[in-house]
């Protein structure tokens, strides 16, 4: 697995027990995920997108009080802007991926270790029964 | 000012009020009405992530566009629900990658692939040097763990119990805007409920079956597409795949599913979906049923485009009922000092104030970013006017314009009125209990200011 890792088949991630992880910039994204993010979306705008939405998929898992819908709400609105920004970017041509499998990889390299994962699942279930649309305009940032 | 003066402004308001007000009367809603847009909501299916139903939305807002045949904008929105259990597929996914030698143990980004059946890339890999941990993608929930899942929803979800959802429906309902429900997997017992709740809305909210000579069906401006329904209950078009295994399953143990309507390739003749992944069980929304690459795909582009271009919007001017609540402020006034909710006046005189008073009528629950309404009946004739005396001085409404404030989500009526006296310490205005208030769509409101005088159009 190592090796796999050294030759970026698979992703090669912190796995410490914290769910905010190591962001040594204060960037509000994990060290990690910005290196992921570096060497998989090396286009100077995908890689824009690519942090804006990784950023905000951090964020939710870092939500106080799953109890407060407007906090969980604006953190949802923020997380779709990112998700929207990867889809006017990636078009899955040639030399871009296909946005549904950057925004997958996204969330799956977020939520890395259980209490990550965890912590997206608890805000999955703190967005059920909610109903979103989705913006007008170029959400990039 | 002497009491002629007095009466002369007074007399002068009163004529620019009459004027104006109907003025902004002769103002015919239905040749200021246009077509409503389209919601698209969109109802996702079992083991689906937030981020996963933004893609789902994305992808088929881009195979579907921003606008219909008849150039109709579509606005694209979730109606989210999540899965019962996700968080024992991690207990799962952790058990048994320890079980296995413990190679995988901690590495959690393989999660979602592997509920999915670890089609991707990282797996793939994963795969070619440790064969072995394909037990692992084995102990993940199996078609038919899913499928009892899915039956356990079917039995419990068969009302609209979401409150956002129904606050979404109704304000679509009130504004006259057109819905299209497209469901996948489990999001079809919930886009059920919510289309029942919808048509019941429109019914018990009273919108007219007959306008005029145009006869209109609520059924024409709600219509479903039930992409691998999870229940046999269906509003629309269906798209099921054979090999769907969790929907199969579902048949297999007694929960009712629509027959099957598209034949697909094994799981090794699969091309990967948009979001490079593979689904072994055949159900996947984005891996089979909107993958481009797969002819099914056209069946529900097809089923989706068929009932975006027949969606009918009730006909113009359509009437509306709904339940709202009035308050009272009184923006100015001669004499005395303001105050919210207790005016006070200088005993024993007479009042003369105009173009001051402003009723607030707040509609219950939300309504649509871009909806105008013109109040056109229910409104109460008079409100009751109450004086320190407990003297009622009751006046007569003369029109009233309503604007949904972008903010605080409600919708302000500004009633103007002419002139009215008062010769108690202080007034002011009583409706505490809600009214239900007709109300007419139109495109734009145009109202007057009285206060300057100028036309102020939102």
């Amino acid at each position: 697995l190592l090796a796999l890792e050294e030759s970026k088949a698979i992703p090669k991630l912190e796995r410490g027990n914290t769910i905010s992880g190591v962001d040594s910039d204060s960037n509000g994204l994990r060290d990690d995920v910005e290196r992921y993010i570096s060497e998989n979306y090396p286009i100077k705008a995908q890689k824009a997108a690519a942090t804006q939405a990784a950023r905000a998929i951090q964020k939710v898992l870092l939500i106080t009080d799953l109890t407060d819908s407007a906090l969980v709400h604006a953190a949802s609105e923020k997380e779709a802007q990112g998700i929207q920004c990867i889809y006017s970017v990636f078009d899955g041509s040639a030399d871009s991926m296909q946005p549904a499998q950057v925004v997958q990889e996204l969330v799956s390299v977020t939520t890395n270790t259980k209490p990550r994962l965890l912590a997206y699942l608890a805000y999955s279930k703190a967005l059920d029964g909610t109903s979103m649309e989705l913006s007008e305009g170029d959400t990039c940032e | 000012v002497n009491n002629t003066s007095r009466t002369l402004i007074v007399t002068f308001f009163v004529f620019f009020l009459l004027f104006t007000g109907l003025a902004g009367a002769a103002t015919s809603p239905e040749s200021t009405c246009k077509e409503k847009h389209i919601i698209f909501g969109f109802f996702n299916g079992v083991k689906t992530h937030p981020a996963q139903a933004w893609s789902s939305l994305l992808e088929l807002r881009k195979i579907h566009g921003d606008y219909n045949l008849r150039g109709e904008k579509i606005k694209y929105r979730t109606f989210y629900n999540s899965t019962l259990g996700f968080a024992d597929f991690v207990e799962t996914f952790e058990q048994r990658a320890e079980e296995q030698n413990g190679v995988l143990k901690g590495r959690y980004e393989l999660f979602f692939d592997a509920i999915n059946g670890g089609g991707g890339s990282w797996w793939s890999s994963i795969l070619k040097v440790l064969p072995n941990q394909q037990a692992v993608l084995e102990a993940m929930p199996s078609a038919q763990a899913i499928a009892a899942q899915l039956l356990a929803a079917q039995k419990t979800n068969t009302e609209l119990n979401y409150s956002f959802h129904k606050d979404t429906i109704d304000a679509a309902v009130k504004t006259g805007t057109k819905l299209l429900f497209v469901a996948h997997s489990q999001g079809n017992l919930f886009a059920n409920a919510a289309y029942k709740y919808a048509i019941t809305a429109i019914t018990k909210n009273g919108i007219k079956q007959s306008f005029g000579d145009v006869y209109f069906s609520p059924e024409s401006m709600i219509r479903m597409v039930h992409i691998a329904p999870a229940s046999i209950e269906t509003h629309g078009p269906v798209i099921l795949a054979d090999k769907d295994l969790v929907i199969n399953g579902l048949r297999l143990l007694g929960g009712g599913v629509p027959s099957i309507t598209d034949v697909i390739g094994g799981y090794f003749l699969r091309p990967a979906g948009i979001n490079g992944e593979r689904d072994f069980l055949g159900h996947g929304l984005l891996e089979i049923y909107i993958n481009q690459k797969m002819p099914i795909a056209n069946s529900v582009k097809s089923a989706i485009d068929s009932e975006l271009n027949s969606l009918n919007p009730p006909p113009c001017g359509m009437e509306f009922l709904f339940q709202a609540t009035i308050t009272c402020d009184f923006v100015k006034y001669p004499y005395g000092q303001y105050s919210k909710t207790r005016h006070l006046l200088r005993a024993g005189y007479h009042h003369d104030v105009f173009g001051q008073i402003i009723v607030n009528i707040r509609a219950v629950g939300g309504l649509d970013d871009d909806a105008h309404f013109q109040v056109i009946s229910g409104v109460p004739k008079s409100l009751t006017v109450t004086s320190d005396t407990m003297k009622p001085f009751p006046w007569h409404r003369r029109d009233a314009w309503v604007k949904y404030d972008f903010e605080k989500k409600s919708v302000t009526a500004s009633f103007k009125y002419g002139k009215f006296f008062t010769d108690g310490y202080g007034i002011a205005c009583t409706q505490t209990e809600p009214v239900l208030v007709w109300a007419r769509s139109v495109e734009e409101v145009e109202r007057t200011d009285y206060s300057s005088g100028s036309l102020i159009t939102w």
